[in-house]
């Protein structure tokens, strides 16, 4: 069911959000203790969020009382645990969190929270999301729903799990190097990394602050669409925000007696004008069969359905996942600088125990205790990166490259509106396959990465399975804040073929 | 360059089991990133491209306007601190 006609429920009293909220807890309770999707539930806060929702659609009498209430009213969502929700605890998937409270709720929280959403649970990551499999976090593993032995992909991959077990309606992830977009694919969901910049990260545990993005994970397009209209736009508390300057198509609003603007996409969008660029770099060798096949029948899709379909070349790609590997790192040994055991998140008692005599003893052991391989694998990759003799070699070469990545795409994208890639060679691999190979978890991103680097948002979209039954999922990937093109691509593309 | 000089300026201590497995991986990722000397930058080029960037600036000073909004933050930022006293954050001398 889609969050409209959801909404539709609601109105006719067909439905109680409520009873909902009820069910869903009923389920996670009775599921989730294979899947792990959760690390936190907020049963309290849910009951009182969903009564808050039921309340204004029984006091809705008018039909212009009725088309007040927000689309997202009551609305059951799940968010990851590295996204601040005041009062509640926020782990980041760290033993260096586990005692964290959120002095403040994300902008994202606060802008979905004024519009009636009901927050059912905190998900699980890859620790400070790292990692391709949410093997990483220090609270367990994560299953993927779709085959139990597997991995839900990362680092949202408890949030992907969560919206593909039916735990909640849709979810919030965040993605940095293909952190929404792989899991989903994984779990044969929908997900959507918006174009850096377009959503506010004020309130998201900083990872790496020149990639990082807050985008929704759904069960459909037209949900991912919703959401991103719900939590987008300049937020004064993070510079790097913007206003989207392009309109976001608004069919829904159509069916609810909103005219429509001049400026909406409907009115110009037209799939047989699309023209679609397919990098030949992406086609390597390492791509699972099924995953090639999958992602050639798609785009023979688009072509029946109009679509130009042009061969592009973005001769830098091989480079994408070591600029990515430095640049990203660089950045993490930065940010993760501030866990220095004196200012958040452990409790007086786990200090002292490791008895440290001066404060370079604080920083020194409880860092070495409480973070993860992966956090100190990435923490001593950055410090080196960015150290006196190896800055201009490691990093300031890898800004270069980066550069060179992003003209890849400028130049690609004067020719093409949209460009389509797998979201990554494999379908879900299995639990432990590859946590002792961290070269080869990072080949999970390949083809997310260049896109991060560059700023682009992408969606990926479920497009068949493997012959075991695992998902596969497509990249659509845009224009700098072009998501209405985006999403109104996996829309059209969607109905004609699901 | 040595790995016990990167883990002092990241401030972290480990065992000396773990330290071999650190430097494994890191061998293997600095390898993987090595793959980058292979790229030919024209700097000249480069200035030519960039741009696109702009500062955003900001006054300094506080969003909440509520004197009690301002006192609860703070004491919420100041009670995530494991240590702390009269309202301060306490931790061993550092100097």
């Amino acid at each position: 069911m889609t969050i409209t006609e959801l909404h539709q429920k609601f109105i006719k009293k067909e439905l109680s959000p409520v009873e909902m909220v009820k069910d869903y807890f009923k389920k996670i309770k009775k599921d989730d203790r294979e899947i792990h999707a959760f690390l936190t539930l907020m049963e309290d806060e849910a009951f009182l969020e969903a009564k808050e929702a039921e309340k204004k659609f029984l006091k809705a009498k008018s039909k212009n009382d009725i088309e007040k209430i927000p689309l997202l009213c009551g609305i059951p969502c799940a968010v990851k645990d590295n996204i601040l929700i005041e009062d509640v605890r926020c782990t980041a998937g760290s033993k260096i969190l586990e005692d964290y409270i959120a002095p403040y709720s994300a902008t994202v929280i606060e802008k979905l929270k004024n519009l009636g959403v009901v927050f059912l649970g905190k998900t699980n990551l890859d620790e400070f999301a790292m990692g391709a499999s949410t093997e990483t976090s220090a609270y367990g593993v994560t299953h993927n729903p779709i085959d139990k032995t597997r991995v839900p992909g990362g680092s949202s991959g408890g949030s992907a799990a969560a919206v593909a077990a039916d735990f909640c309606q849709f979810a919030l992830g965040s993605d940095t190097g293909g952190s929404i977009r792989q899991p989903a694919s994984f779990c044969g969901v929908v997900g959507l990394k918006p174009t850096y910049g377009a959503v506010s990260r004020y309130g998201l545990i900083a990872m790496a602050s020149s990639l990082d993005q807050i985008g929704p994970i759904t069960k459909n397009v037209e949900d991912a669409e919703i959401v991103f209209k719900a939590i987008k736009g300049k937020d004064s508390y993070d510079s790097t925000s913007v206003e989207s300057e392009f309109p976001i198509a608004e069919p829904y609003e159509a069916e609810r007696g909103v005219k429509r603007s001049k400026a909406s996409l409907d009115s110009t969008f037209q799939f047989s004008k699309l023209r679609i660029g397919i990098p030949k770099e992406y086609f390597i060798k390492g791509i699972e069969k099924d995953v090639k096949e999958n992602i050639e029948k798609a785009i023979e899709k688009f072509q029946k359905l109009g679509a130009k379909i042009e061969s592009i070349s973005l001769p830098h790609t091989k480079y994408a996942l070591a600029t990515y590997y430095l640049i990203m790192p660089s950045e993490v040994s930065s940010n993760l600088a501030r866990y220095d055991g004196i200012r958040y998140g452990l409790s007086k008692s786990k200090i002292s125990k490791l008895t440290p005599k001066n404060s370079f003893e604080i920083y020194s052991k409880i860092r070495g205790k409480y973070l993860g391989a992966e956090a100190k694998r990435r923490i001593l990759l950055g410090t080196f990166a960015l150290s006196a003799g190896y800055y201009d070699q490691y990093y300031l070469k890898a800004r270069m490259v980066r550069e060179l990545i992003k003209k890849d795409f400028e130049i690609a994208f004067q020719k093409v509106d949209l460009i389509l890639t797998p979201v990554s060679p494999t379908t879900a691999f299995k639990i432990g396959e590859n946590i002792n190979d961290p070269v080869k978890m990072y080949l999970s991103d390949i083809f997310t990465v260049g896109v991060s680097l560059v700023g682009l948002p992408a969606l990926s979209l479920p497009c068949g399975n493997s012959k075991e039954g695992l998902p596969i999922g497509l990249q659509i990937i845009g224009k700098p804040f072009k998501e209405n093109i985006i999403l109104k691509t996996a829309k059209t593309f969607d109905e004609f073929y699901s | 360059m040595e790995i016990d000089h990167i883990l002092k300026l990241a401030r972290l201590e480990v065992s000396k089991e773990e330290k071999q497995h650190l430097e494994k991986d890191f061998s293997s990722i600095l390898e993987f990133v090595k793959t980058l000397d292979e790229v030919k930058i024209n700097k000249e080029e480069l200035k030519k491209q960039k741009g696109g960037f702009k500062n955003v600036m900001r006054k300094d000073e506080t969003k909440l306007k509520v004197k009690n909004e301002k006192l609860k933050m703070s004491e919420k930022l100041i009670k995530s601190a494991p240590e702390t006293k009269d309202g301060y954050i306490k931790t061993k001398q550092i100097l």
